[in-house]
């Protein structure tokens, strides 16, 4: 599937924001996805809010995060029918799906969740876990699915995506988060 | 009151408001000797003390900084004002329902940080300015207001408290033992940790009256054959040592 | 006694930042000149202290996980009188417990900065989740008579700025200045703007002088330190102008509590903020503070562009409350409408102002506010039938 699937949400005509939503569970990074896209749209010029659900700090349980960038101030910084959703685990694609905005697309982990069939809204299956493990480290398919999903929807540009990882990643983490980064954004052209 | 001691107290907001044959004034007494003997610079010194008579002692009557704080927290009060001001020598002076009974978890902690603050606690067995109610430094069986027939519950030992909770330096006297009170005193002044001296002082209006001890001469008599020195203890048999507490320099490390 | 006021570079790199609220509230109080911090962990503050670790070492000021809350805040008092900027972080639960300093240092003057990051209670509650309960406790908490000053910041850049400007305040009029943000804006990420340089309002010495009484109109006497050989004399107790125990002296006690009130109340009109969007025509007026500001305008938003006079007037202190402000804003509106994340709180306090009824719309689910709550709660309100009028 290429970009050309991918139509830009009727929500982000009338108002020129994204609501995005990134699901799966702890220990995944889905707290870093959130805030590595929030943080690139905030480098590229944007106004960025993330917010996430917290819970006890306890691997393994479901977690997602929002993120809601504009090219205007945004009053409510949280996300309500996502326009897009990114979803890393079965359960959190379950819970989410019915809530994203007709004309939407969702982005899934093609080992991590198995999509139904919706009227009205683009999927798109990306291996990120497959590339992650791949680059011999599952623990940056979280930078894979952000980077494809910027990749193939085009919100943020890539070099303000590079420099939020950059800012962000742990240096001991930069040169396999590159690396991760470098593979999802090659997803777009599969 | 000494003349030597004038140049150290607020001689305007004398007498004290203790009561007669309480032995709060002769701590007061040995406190200033002590500071003045470990050389300390009372323009440096800051005396911090709780809710409850002994905190009396040094608000208002030390020409010092003085801190009159909440009950129960004036070790947390003075590890504050010590932290942000280490040239200050923080002295923490209170009794032993307001260090041990609502503040005894700030005494316990700041043992364990070991910080070098010095508490002294005027132990009188007994909640004097509220009328005289039961206390958990009261020996078993002694009456109060609130324990008239006799203190049923098992005392704290302050010093035993302190001592494993990871103070320094922990030391006990009757404030009739003066002498031995104002060096251990000196020393804990001195002492660069955790500090932690025990004055066992005799309350006659509101403990003494229900125990049958009504004067500062019965406190006196008992207070002798209770509190044995050191020295003298560690030749005590178990048997010889039951109901009765060693004084002294207990712990310096 | 009049502030001065000195603009340093700020200590923190200017420059945007995206960041927690939690953690720009620690950044702001390293930019205010905070150089003491005792906290005890709690959630969802916990952020916010784990930040400010980094940063005392960084900058050189001191932190120290105290015992408990009520240890930290009597630490605050002390470290404040040995000269330091003190702040601690804390949450309802930690509030409770420290509410005893909170009257100790009201009644001693002590100035000293608490960021309360608000959940949902009472008690323990839900622990990550929001709320925003705690107005009345931060202003009646404590028992009696005294005055505080309550920020309540509605985004990351403004909890930056509200620590910044409750260290100011709290040192210009010697009281406790709270910053009552929210979960939902302690744990919200946003881009902070560090500016260039950042203002610090000092007290000015004055050697000698009484501590605890002026004649200066504004009623805040002049603050010394302990160790300066001024030999002060503090208590909680009732006290002159030097400091000395009066607990049987009825003037003197007039006076004190007298001047303690009326230092911040004579000056309201000078320290309360608020803001106004669309008020100037609204019929439909929303009251709201913090995290629920932010869907209380995005309903005015929306409901603008359906035609509908919709206003929002928004405290930015909620202690004082801008009275004078609020009574303008509202002088013309139909309906007041006060959604927020407690059972009515601050509805009290408008209806107080007002003399009128308002709307309450309580959310009290544990979730931040939701633009849906306030849609749902103005139905009854028929404005539908305003749309296009």
């Amino acid at each position: 599937m290429g970009p050309a699937l991918l139509s830009i949400p009727q929500s982000a005509i009338r108002n020129p924001q994204w609501e995005i939503l990134i699901c799966g569970f702890g220990g995944q990074g889905v707290l870093f996805a959130g805030e590595l896209l929030g943080r690139a749209g905030m480098r590229a010029g944007m106004e960025a809010a993330q917010s996430a659900s917290y819970g006890a700090e306890a691997r393994g349980s479901a977690c997602h995060a929002g993120v809601v960038l504009s090219s205007e101030q945004i009053p409510y910084p949280k996300v309500r029918r996502p326009d897009l959703l990114m979803a890393m685990s079965q359960a959190g694609y379950d819970k989410f799906v019915p809530s994203v905005e007709s004309g939407g697309t969702v982005i899934y982990d093609a080992d991590l969740v198995k999509p139904k069939q919706i009227e009205g809204i683009g999927q798109v299956s990306v291996g990120a876990t497959a590339a992650a493990t791949e680059l011999g480290r599952r623990g940056i398919a979280n930078v894979v699915m952000v980077s494809a999903a910027v990749a193939l929807t085009g919100i943020i540009p890539r070099e303000a995506l590079r420099q939020a990882l950059e800012e962000q990643s742990p240096s001991a983490y930069l040169d396999v988060n590159l690396n991760a980064l470098e593979a999802g954004w090659k997803m777009r052209e599969s | 009151m000494s003349r030597e001691l004038y140049p150290n107290l607020r001689l305007e907001v004398f007498p004290t408001p203790f009561c007669a044959g309480c032995g709060h004034g002769i701590l007061l007494g040995a406190m200033v000797r002590a500071v003045n003997e470990a050389g300390l610079d009372w323009d440096r010194i800051l005396f911090v003390s709780g809710i409850g008579c002994a905190a009396w002692i040094p608000s208002p009557h030390f020409a010092a900084d003085t801190l009159h704080t909440t009950h129960g927290r004036p070790i947390a009060f003075g590890t504050g004002a010590l932290l942000a001001n280490p040239e200050l020598k923080v002295v923490v002076i209170s009794g032993d329902g307001d260090l041990a009974a609502i503040g005894g978890n700030h005494l316990i902690h700041a043992a364990r940080r070991n910080l070098p603050l010095t508490v002294v606690c005027a132990n009188n067995h007994v909640y004097g300015m509220t009328g005289g109610q039961v206390a958990p430094t009261t020996p078993i069986g002694d009456c109060t207001q609130t324990s008239p027939w006799g203190a049923e519950e098992p005392p704290f030992d302050l010093c035993r408290l302190v001592d494993g909770a990871g103070g320094g330096y922990v030391a006990r006297h009757t404030v009739f033992q003066i002498w031995q009170l104002i060096r251990s005193l000196t020393r804990a002044l001195k002492f660069d940790g955790f500090s932690f001296v025990e004055a066992v002082s005799p309350c006659p209006t509101h403990y003494g009256k229900l125990n049958e001890i009504p004067t500062l001469g019965d406190f006196h008599r008992r207070m002798r054959g209770l509190y044995i020195d050191r020295k003298r203890w560690d030749k005590l048999s178990e048997s010889e040592r039951e109901g009765k507490v060693p004084t002294g320099e207990l712990i310096s490390r | 006694m009049k502030p001065t006021i000195e603009r340093v570079p700020s200590p923190i790199p200017p420059g945007e930042y995206f960041l927690l609220g939690d953690e720009a509230s620690a950044d702001g109080a390293v930019a205010a000149g905070c150089n003491f911090f005792a906290g005890y962990p709690i959630t969802p503050a916990s952020e916010l202290m784990v930040r400010v670790v980094h940063r005392m070492k960084e900058f050189g000021g001191t932190f120290i996980q105290m015992e408990d809350e009520i240890g930290s805040i009597s630490a605050m008092i002390g470290a404040a009188w040995a000269g330091a900027r003190a702040m601690t972080a804390t949450s309802g639960p930690g509030l409770s417990l420290m509410l005893e300093g909170i009257g100790y240092a009201a009644m001693t003057e002590t100035p000293l900065v608490v960021v309360d990051i608000q959940r949902a209670g009472p008690s323990t509650g839900q622990a990550t989740r929001p709320g925003s309960g705690d107005v009345f406790q931060v202003q009646f908490g404590s028992h009696s008579d005294y005055e505080i000053i309550a920020l309540a910041p509605w985004s990351v850049q403004e909890i930056f700025d509200h620590t910044i400007l409750a260290f100011n305040l709290s040192e210009a009029y010697r009281v406790p200045a709270f910053v009552m943000a929210d979960e939902s804006v302690g744990h919200l990420r946003e881009k902070l703007t560090v500016p260039e340089t950042v203002e610090r309002w000092h007290r000015p010495a004055r050697p000698g002088a009484p501590p605890f009484d002026t004649d200066d109109a504004d009623g805040v006497p002049p603050m010394p330190a302990f160790g300066q050989g001024e030999r002060l004399l503090v208590t909680g107790s009732t006290h002159d102008a030097r400091g000395l125990r009066k607990t049987q002296d009825s003037e003197v006690h007039r006076r004190l509590v007298e001047r303690l009130v009326g230092k911040i109340r004579r000056a309201a009109d000078k320290i309360t903020r608020w803001e106004t969007y669309n008020t100037e025509d609204a019929e439909l007026l929303f009251v709201a503070y913090g995290f629920s500001a932010r869907a209380a305008l995005d309903v005015v938003m929306e409901l603008r562009r359906r035609g509908v006079r919709a206003g929002l007037f928004r405290p930015v202190t909620v202690w004082p409350f801008p009275e004078r402000a609020l009574i303008e804003a509202a002088a013309g509106a139909k309906d007041i409408v006060v959604p927020e994340m407690n059972w009515g709180q601050m509805t009290r306090e408008v209806e107080r102002v007002l003399h009128r009824p308002v709307v309450a719309l309580p959310q009290v689910d544990g979730e931040g506010m939701r633009p849906e709550t306030i849609w749902q709660g103005i139905r009854e309100i028929d404005v539908v039938s305003r749309e296009g009028t």
